[in-house]
């Protein structure tokens, strides 16, 4: 496991590159794309043990910070969902470089598999997709949100400022990311990677209309139901995380 | 902007961490951010990585964060024959020796949320290189005056009359404010939070903290919330009353500030609490 910058000088982005079990070099490679906030911090032991596993597979695997959150470049205030998809862009191209994988593979949770399914329709060298608990859209993401906040009452954590600007529960979305993120929405339509897996820890309409759609594009679709805590985006006071072994074991079960 | 560089610190299995440099690197003081719970060395709330940038830039000072062994992005390590409880105060000397020959810095500031907290004192302690320590609910005990707030509050607030009534009437409560609270079998098995070592007695931290004046190292406490280990203003220097910290300790109290600081303010105010505990505090002398 190896920590490294990597993008534009004055911008850069974290990663954490795990090199392929040199025994087991598939010449492939996996780019995670983590979720947003309480989320990410919640996720992080996650992927590291999926990105272990992944390692152990085969696989080099490189999981990074967007700009504005965790460890990389900037602030949360000015970052929006354009630089986080070219982020993912310049991820998968990182990982080409320092890997020499030519197949790269895309794995998204919640805000994380809207950004992974736009790029993977968009790069032809993305081989497989896995989209788990996958946000359908951006305007799913800033509804949910904003309804969480009308559900619990506004507090000085969870509030939508002057600005327009949310917080919620320790960080900020700007009204430019809630002006832009709306335009993302998971759109099956086109040449997508050969393989992909929508994973989900529970049953919604919008998981059901996603699975409908990805199977009529014919996209060789594995669907996987795997109950699992889903419940990302909470707060408590000790900062406890999630570690979904379960569902975790199936999206490797999936690569072998 | 400052710069910043990934590290690896130690062998075979390294722990991974974050500089922050300044760009004058004139100060031999610098500042160690430690992890508090489970959370990765970036922060509840990314708080960290935005202390660590703030005092950098602003007050030059070099600052790294890191996780320790088999948190955030450290492997874990082979305990040998250290003890669970003496392993992260091992980590944070190491990391102090690798500053010392990677950096040319000398003397430390620790800074820690929490099971952090408790960490910096001990290191504080027993290294006499540590010359600052930022406690973010740290140690701290009940006092008489705190029970007597909290019974007070208890029977002079509706919400707790209204919470023991539904209790009385078999109303389950799955929430508590915005806390989430274990329901589920399910969820355990799946949910991972800190073990924390039991609080130590007091008379242990008196002696601790005592040890920790006596080196003339200083102290910022901040505290948040109201809960019993926290309750009032004054309940500090309160239970601590037997120590003499003379102007070795300053205090902020942000009663309703969530503890891994969810609210925008308060984050804002922490900062500034840090960065005016750095400019005033004579840890760089």
């Amino acid at each position: 496991m190896e920590s490294l910058f990597f993008g534009s000088s004055d911008q850069r982005v974290l990663g954490i590159y795990h090199s392929a079990d040199f025994s087991k070099d598939r010449g492939e490679g996996v780019v995670l794309c983590y979720p947003f906030g309480q989320e990410y911090m919640r996720a992080h032991r996650a992927y590291r043990q999926l990105a272990s596993g992944l390692s152990k597979l085969g696989y080099h695997v490189l999981r990074f910070d967007y700009r504005g959150t965790g460890d990389s470049y900037g602030d949360l205030d000015n970052a929006l969902p354009s630089m986080w998809l070219d982020d993912v862009r310049t991820a998968v191209e990182e990982l080409a470089d320092i890997s020499g994988c030519r197949k790269i593979s895309l794995l998204g949770l919640r805000l994380g598999a809207l950004l992974a399914q736009q790029v993977a329709f968009s790069e032809t060298k993305i081989s497989r997709l896995v989209l788990w608990d996958p946000i359908v859209s951006g305007q799913a993401f800033i509804d949910e949100i904003k309804d969480e906040i009308s559900l619990s009452g506004e507090s000085n954590s969870k509030f939508i400022d002057q600005n327009n600007t949310i917080h919620f529960n320790g960080f900020s979305i700007s009204s430019s990311f809630q002006n832009e993120v709306p335009s993302l929405s998971v759109n099956c339509a086109g040449t997508g990677p050969q393989k992909a897996l929508l994973i989900i820890s529970h049953e919604t309409p919008d998981f059901s209309d996603l699975k409908a759609s990805l199977s009529t594009n014919n996209h060789n679709l594995t669907f996987l139901h795997e109950p699992a805590p889903h419940d990302w985006n909470y707060v408590d006071h000790v900062g406890g995380i999630l570690l979904p072994s379960n569902l975790l074991n199936k999206i490797l079960e999936w690569f072998k | 902007m400052i710069h910043e560089n990934t590290v690896r610190i130690g062998q075979p299995i390294p722990l991974h961490g974050v500089v922050s440099l300044p760009v004058n690197k004139d100060k031999k003081v610098g500042v160690i951010l430690l992890n508090s719970g489970v959370m990765h060395r970036v922060g509840a709330c990314r708080m960290t990585v935005k202390i660590a940038r703030r005092i950098a830039e602003e007050l030059g000072f070099f600052c790294i964060r890191f996780d320790f062994s088999g948190l955030g992005d450290s492997e874990p390590r082979r305990a040998g024959d250290m003890d669970f409880e003496s392993i992260p105060v091992k980590e944070v000397q190491e990391v102090m020796d690798f500053c010392t020959q990677q950096y040319g810095i000398e003397r430390f500031v620790l800074y820690g949320l929490c099971s952090g907290a408790h960490i910096s004192c001990k290191v504080g302690e027993i290294d006499d290189r540590v010359a600052g320590i930022i406690q973010i609910d740290g140690y701290s005990y009940p006092t008489s005056k705190t029970h007597f707030l909290y019974y007070l509050h208890r029977v002079t607030t509706l919400s707790v009359w209204v919470n023991r009534i539904k209790k009385m009437l078999g109303v389950k409560t799955d929430a508590v404010g915005n806390q989430r609270v274990l329901t589920l079998e399910s969820d355990d098995e799946n949910f991972e939070i800190p073990l924390f070592p039991d609080l130590p007695e007091k008379p242990v931290v008196i002696d601790r903290l005592s040890a920790i004046v006596k080196k003339n190292v200083s102290l910022h406490c901040v505290f948040t919330g109201r809960e019993p280990y926290f309750y009032y203003e004054g309940q500090y220097r309160d239970c601590f009353s037997d120590i003499d910290f003379g102007d070795l300790l300053s205090l902020d109290y942000y009663p309703d500030a969530s503890h891994i600081f969810t609210q925008p303010e308060y984050q804002q105010q922490l900062i500034e609490s840090i960065v005016n505990y750095l400019k005033t505090s004579e840890v760089t002398a």
